[in-house]
């Protein structure tokens, strides 16, 4: 037989058997996926939730973070998986607080002969920011409360920073690549946030 | 308390709240990442169809057609000028040998078949001592 059979015989010829392999690298690939965003989406929720005060805007988020990942970084190695997807969510949760803005101010405008102070909040920001009080939060004796309260107190970074080190629990490596900031800057939001965050829930963390 | 205490249960009241959920929120979380994954199988679909992920069988192909084009522009060796019989000997074989490359599903019919060919092989053999 000449070097053209030898070749042929060499050439698999099963089709099936050669579209199983990839197609078993792509289930694999789906279920490492399900599992990474099973783990991280009720964190991702309740950071968004604490940064937005909004339980919908919050899903809103989440979800367009995740189909983010899922679109741009499916295929990306799954360790990179944690701070790609925390670094897509901060961005949306910026996202979100800019149209909130943009809107309030929109509606300040629009309502701007109905008002004596142009720089007092619309009621959109109003609702948003609307904290209870600390008579009421002492009344309630609700920890968690307390400290959903003080962690909106912070500064945005500071907030980032806590949550995604202490609350997602990912090293300085990973919240400086999710905040996009230094390994320096992250450690030093950390810090402030911690001691900030003891001094305004002194009373109910003793 | 110190920092790490602070933080341990901070930690622990958030880690709380987010293990108790409402079925709602839960409920769209999951239709969430449905909706990501389906994305992600739709996008991974498209890419193993694309043609970049075809490159290694083209190249595979080309190669075969480059082999078999040298292979039949290349003149009989070791045949006499004057043995035309050798030299239409090979011309079959080569043209078989592209039968062969052509039509992969005739080799793999044979393979299928092959106990068809063995048993039709010795019905044949056996054939004229019956008759006989």
């Amino acid at each position: 037989m000449t070097a053209f059979a030898t070749l042929a015989l060499a050439t698999p010829l099963r089709p099936a058997a050669d579209d199983a392999a990839p197609r078993e690298g792509r289930l694999d690939r789906a279920r490492a996926l399900d599992r990474f965003l099973r783990e991280v989406e009720k964190r991702a929720f309740r950071i968004a939730q604490i940064a937005l005060r909004d339980t919908d805007d919050a899903l809103d988020v989440v979800q367009d973070s995740m189909l983010q990942l899922a679109r741009a970084y499916g295929d990306r190695p799954a360790e990179e998986w944690r701070p790609l997807f925390h670094r897509i969510l901060q961005n949306r949760i910026r996202d979100c607080q800019r149209r909130r803005r943009t809107r309030s101010r929109i509606f300040a405008w629009w309502h701007a002969g109905e008002t004596d102070d142009d720089d007092a909040p619309g009621p959109l920001e109003q609702a948003a920011t609307a904290e209870p009080g600390p008579a009421l939060r002492l009344e309630n004796d609700d920890a968690l409360a307390a400290l959903e309260a003080a962690l909106r107190e912070l500064p945005p970074r500071q907030q980032q920073a806590f949550l995604l080190r202490n609350f997602e629990e990912l090293d300085v490596a990973g919240t400086a690549a999710a905040m996009g900031c230094s390994e320096g800057s992250v450690k030093t939001h950390h810090f402030r946030a911690v001691q900030a965050l003891r001094a305004r829930l002194g009373e109910h963390w003793r | 308390m110190n920092d790490a205490d602070f933080e341990s249960r901070t930690r622990a009241r958030l880690q709380d709240s987010a293990e108790n959920l409402d079925g709602h929120v839960r409920s769209r979380l999951a239709r969430a990442r449905a909706a990501a994954l389906d994305e992600h199988a739709r996008r991974a679909t498209r890419s193993f169809r694309s043609p970049g992920a075809w490159l290694p069988a083209g190249a595979l192909a080309g190669a075969a057609v480059l082999a078999l084009t040298v292979l039949l522009a290349r003149p009989p060796q070791g045949a006499d000028p004057g043995s035309g019989a050798v030299a239409s000997v090979e011309a079959v074989t080569s043209v078989e040998d592209i039968e062969l490359l052509a039509a992969a599903e005739s080799l793999e019919l044979l393979a299928e078949e092959a106990a068809f060919y063995e048993w039709a092989g010795e019905a044949a053999a056996a054939a004229p001592s019956a008759s006989g």
